[in-house]
């Protein structure tokens, strides 16, 4: 594609004028009739001065000039390249926050694997002021995932801010053989087996160590809950030193205090406490 | 150059002379050799000046797309090209 300047001339016969150019060995592009005295005509922009210089002392005025092809294209951009530099600019500012990690959070029940987590990123290409690349981050996830109990990680960019999300698997307690018992003296309050055969029924006195729930036959597991209502005594020369003891044994068990009465008999105090004491196997 | 001479017989009658004017024309115009000067041109006609003679080239929407060292495209419509005396 040649890069063209085209004119527009006026005058008496302008084919005259393009006479002349091919006198001057100039090649004429595009011409046309644009009225009576006037045509228009490209020339190739190497030729544009020679142009000036026929029509300059001549009856022909040039009434416009302007660009055509590539060299037109060129103008255009050239003539804006502020514009183009501060779009250019606009969209670079607009995509970098996107590309850059302005901030890392952690989040999930393992946060307290962020010092760790930051460290596997920062391995891996990704730190506080970094780009951002997602096959990097890929690999972090997997460095991530093989961390202790972590059971799941997950890598978001959510504007300059990266997120970073581990969860923990939750612990579950192993399973216990053997049968349910009582953990102290007192009476079956509640009941709830799930597995197993259970011996006693609500109501029914038990003491300490008694089974509650056994295995069924065939069977080495046992998966039951149940809460013993229970009472202490205590005795002392006030009311605080007779509530002392039985208030201590029922702490000891993680008991729940449902009630609590304290008597005078002749110097000293008596005191009973009434509590609920739960016990579960392999729930 | 035969294929011109034949092309030039057939628009411009036996008795053309193609050592005047060579020129080939299609459906989108016409590509002009050895042409002197453009005598002057409209959309519907185009009298283009070949040593002592004239071609006369009417048609419709034409426009003169190059005239570059004797060779002249004319683009448009082309209904008739015949030979006229300067």
């Amino acid at each position: 594609m040649k890069s063209l300047v085209c004119f527009q001339i006026e005058g008496l016969a302008p084919e005259n004028a393009v006479s002349r150019l091919k006198r001057a060995q100039i090649g004429v592009y595009r011409l046309q009739k644009t009225g009576k005295n006037r045509l228009t005509f490209c020339v190739e922009r190497k030729n544009r001065e020679k142009v000036f210089t026929i029509f300059r002392q001549s009856c022909y005025n040039i009434l416009d000039e302007r660009p055509y092809g590539a060299y037109a294209f060129v103008r255009f951009f050239r003539s804006r390249l502020g514009l183009w530099l501060g779009a250019l600019l606009f969209l670079a500012v607009g995509a970098l926050p996107d590309r850059l990690v302005m901030r890392i959070d952690t989040a999930g029940t393992g946060a307290y694997y962020r010092e760790q987590a930051l460290a596997i990123l920062a391995e891996n290409g990704i730190a506080v002021g970094g780009l951002y690349r997602k096959r990097n981050a890929q690999t972090a996830q997997l460095s991530l995932l093989a961390l202790p109990d972590v059971e799941y990680c997950s890598l978001q960019k959510q504007g300059g801010a990266l997120r970073v999300e581990i969860r923990i698997a939750p612990s579950r307690p192993a399973v216990e053989a053997g049968e349910l018992t009582a953990p102290c003296a007192g009476k079956v309050y509640s009941l709830s087996p799930i597995r197993g055969e259970v011996l006693v029924a609500l109501g029914d006195e038990v003491e300490k160590g008694q089974a509650l729930v056994v295995p069924e036959q065939g069977d080495s597991l046992v998966s039951a809950g149940v809460r013993l209502y229970c009472t202490a005594q205590g005795r002392g020369q006030t009311e605080e030193e007779a509530l002392a003891r039985p208030l201590l044994a029922a702490a000891e068990l993680g008991a729940e205090i449902v009630g609590k009465k304290v008597e005078k008999t002749g110097r000293e105090f008596t005191a009973c406490v009434e509590y609920l004491v739960g016990a579960t196997k392999n729930i | 150059m035969r294929l011109w001479r034949e092309i030039a017989k057939q628009l411009a009658g036996e008795d053309a002379e193609p050592s005047d004017v060579l020129f080939a024309v299609s459906a989108q115009g016409g590509y002009f050799e050895s042409v002197r000067e453009i005598v002057s041109f409209s959309a519907e006609e185009v009298l283009l000046s070949v040593r002592k003679k004239q071609w006369r080239i009417v048609g419709r929407g034409l426009r003169i797309e190059k005239f570059v060292e004797g060779d002249v495209l004319v683009l448009g419509e082309i209904f008739s090209i015949e030979r006229t005396q300067a």
